[in-house]
């Protein structure tokens, strides 16, 4: 039998999911059911700079190897296929507030943690702060390939709003759920809620360096993509507003042109955001664990 | 009150110009006399990073050393004001890499200047494919801005700039208290000074956005990316007076920068370029009383012969050169 597997969510984990799966099983029937595509999903917005966050519930094992599988891809992209948008880039992450200890340190290049005179030089209430290599990987740039690569293996794409997973599973012999903040409503589950945040998109080529400020007060940063810098951001839980708040963009942009100077003399965009940096380590898990139903389920083998 | 020229409007020329404007007496006027300016000068095609060879010197370490510190400290204050992205000076972090040569990925002249310079880790050398490496954080200045907006400024403060080529620095005698020679190659010939010898450079500017940091291998490759391109580099070919592109040099600056980060082959090309770097054993800072054979005399400060290390220097050396330019000025002056 050929096994229908429907992936609800066109978003980075529902495009990753399906890439995944795809590579594991190419005779497999597999479609995405989204209500958005790119350019218009979640992580379209995102500065795409790779750092774990946001992730205290899960188990630090998980979080590591996910990230450092997803690191791998966004390097050899860096070093090999520029089309995706990955820029590699180093910089400061500065903080008043006492900075804690990362799981995921030995992953990124060279992290070590600033000295008190490298801190102070941002302002003489940085206390402590951070620096590491990392990559930016633009959604906004490798969803469209990896959609692609998707309809390549055979994968097709259907836009349209599902009210719930049952309507997803009545096509499908499994269905992989990547709904994000859908998934609030359509699994439902009440415990998934939005982390509103803002960023503006500015044109400043000279950027090439990241700066962040992680300070609950003055919490600011500046991250470098390909052909903008993202000025942010926000952090407001169970918010649900997808509109521009002025109010944040005068905080945004103050918090940043202090840590930034030479940054007032630009225009700017806007737009609002969130994060990238686990997507193809969970994809792979997630393809793992698909593959491993498919196998209990319908007898196939779980490797072809 | 005093009248002061300035020949050569290039990197060293124009900021020797402005830091003369700010020391002259209330009443002094400053004239850039040149034959070439913004793009047709060699400051145009510098990638402009702060990165001094170990050759490069002034008359004593001491002087080669506060020349470095003034320049990084200039550029510094002009990278944390708003100034910074009209001026073109920006923050870059990079590497420096080689598998055969230890040695040469540390730079002592450097060390003392930049806040953060390391080596580099297991992990970046083995991403990067290479023995040796550092990595470090300096200031780059993007001539393609800074010479526009240092003509603003000069311009805005009541600063005079005649395009004229001269065939000696007699044609200005009777016409200015002092003369500031930054004529850079030009040198040469204007004041006949044999030591004054190209380094041919050829180099590529392209469109690369996804590189963010500069690389330098061994000792003649270089990516260091600028305001809107990369710079793809180079050769240092002393004495040779070849203008125009070579092929050679082109395919091997390709190959040797493609092997280092395989992704170039998909950078937008938008130029090759070459230009002269006008080399002197030690840069010329320093004053002079020119005689010529008519008997006729005029009062010079030379500040030429920075080789690769213009844009990097000329703030330091403009400000010795003013230095040089007020302690001759009184007696320039008592001769009306």
């Amino acid at each position: 039998m050929v096994v229908r597997v429907v992936v609800v969510g066109g978003g980075v984990s529902g495009v990753g999911s399906a890439l995944a799966i795809l590579q594991r099983l190419p005779s497999c029937n597999l479609t995405i059911i989204a209500e958005h595509f790119t350019p218009n999903t979640t992580g379209d917005g995102a500065a795409g700079f790779w750092e774990p966050h946001l992730t205290t519930g899960t188990p630090q094992e998980k979080i590591i190897q996910w990230c450092q599988e997803t690191w791998e891809l966004f390097c050899s992209w860096w070093q090999y296929k520029q089309q995706m948008g990955v820029s590699f880039v180093y910089g400061e992450t500065i903080s008043q507030d006492p900075v804690p200890e990362k799981s995921w340190q030995h992953v990124p290049f060279a992290f070590h943690s600033l000295s008190h005179s490298e801190c102070v030089k941002f302002g003489p209430q940085y206390q402590s702060g951070f620096s590491f290599g990392t990559v930016t990987a633009e959604p906004l740039k490798f969803l469209p390939v990896l959609l692609e690569e998707v309809r390549a293996l055979g994968g097709s794409v259907k836009m349209c709003r599902l009210t719930s997973l049952a309507e997803a599973a009545a096509e499908a012999d499994i269905v992989i759920n990547c709904s994000g903040l859908g998934a609030r409503k359509l699994v439902p589950d009440p415990e998934v809620y939005p982390c509103r945040g803002q960023v503006m998109r500015v044109r400043a080529p000279w950027v090439g360096r990241y700066l962040c400020d992680a300070s609950k007060k003055s919490f600011a940063y500046i991250i470098p993509n390909l052909e903008t810098v993202v000025l942010g951001g926000t952090n407001q839980d169970h918010d649900w507003r997808l509109e521009v708040d002025p109010t944040d963009s005068q905080t945004i942009w103050d918090n940043c042109t202090a840590l930034m100077p030479s940054l007032k003399v630009v225009h700017n965009y806007g737009h609002g955001g969130s994060g990238v940096t686990l997507f193809w380590g969970c994809s792979k898990e997630v393809a793992d664990i698909a593959c491993d139903l498919i196998h209990k389920h319908y007898g196939l083998p779980s490797r072809l | 009150m005093a009248r002061v020229c300035v020949v050569g409007a290039g990197v060293v020329g124009l900021t020797t110009a402005t830091q003369l404007q700010k020391a002259l007496p209330p009443g002094s006027t400053v004239t850039i006399i040149a034959d070439k300016f913004l793009k047709e000068t060699t400051s145009d095609g510098a990638a402009g990073i702060f990165r001094p060879g170990l050759q490069f010197q002034g008359d004593s370490p001491e002087v080669t050393r506060r020349w470095l510190q003034d320049s990084f400290n200039f550029y510094k204050s002009i990278l944390n004001s708003q100034d910074a992205a009209s001026a073109g000076v920006k923050l870059i972090s990079g590497f420096h890499f080689s598998s055969k040569y230890p040695k040469i990925v540390w730079n002592s002249l450097l060390l003392p200047i930049l806040e953060e310079y390391r080596s580099c880790t297991e992990e970046e050398l083995s991403f990067y494919r290479h023995k040796y490496g550092t990595f470090m954080t300096t200031i780059l200045t993007e001539c393609r801005r800074y010479l526009p907006y240092l003509t603003d400024k000069f311009t805005r403060q009541g600063g005079r700039i005649e395009k004229r080529h001269l065939k000696t620095l007699e044609e200005l005698v009777g016409h200015y208290d002092i003369v500031c020679n930054c004529s850079g190659f030009g040198a040469k010939d204007l004041v006949g000074d044999e030591l004054v010898t190209p380094i041919r450079g050829q180099i590529y500017k392209v469109r690369a956005p996804w590189i963010k940091n500069f690389y330098y291998v061994d000792y003649d490759m270089y990516i260091v990316p600028g305001f809107e391109y990369i710079t793809l580099g180079g050769t240092r070919q002393f004495d040779s007076y070849i203008e125009e592109t070579n092929k050679y040099d082109s395919m091997a600056i390709w190959e040797r920068c493609l092997a280092l980060i395989p992704s170039l082959k998909d950078a937008q090309v938008v130029q090759e370029w070459v230009g002269w770097r006008p080399y002197r054993p030690a840069v010329r800072v320093e004053e002079e009383f020119l005689t010529f054979d008519s008997g006729r005399s005029l009062k010079v400060v030379h500040n030429y012969g920075h080789g690769g290390y213009g844009v990097m220097t000329a703030p330091g050396t403009s400000i010795h050169a003013v230095k040089l330019v007020m302690k001759m000025l009184p007696s320039a002056l008592s001769k009306l």
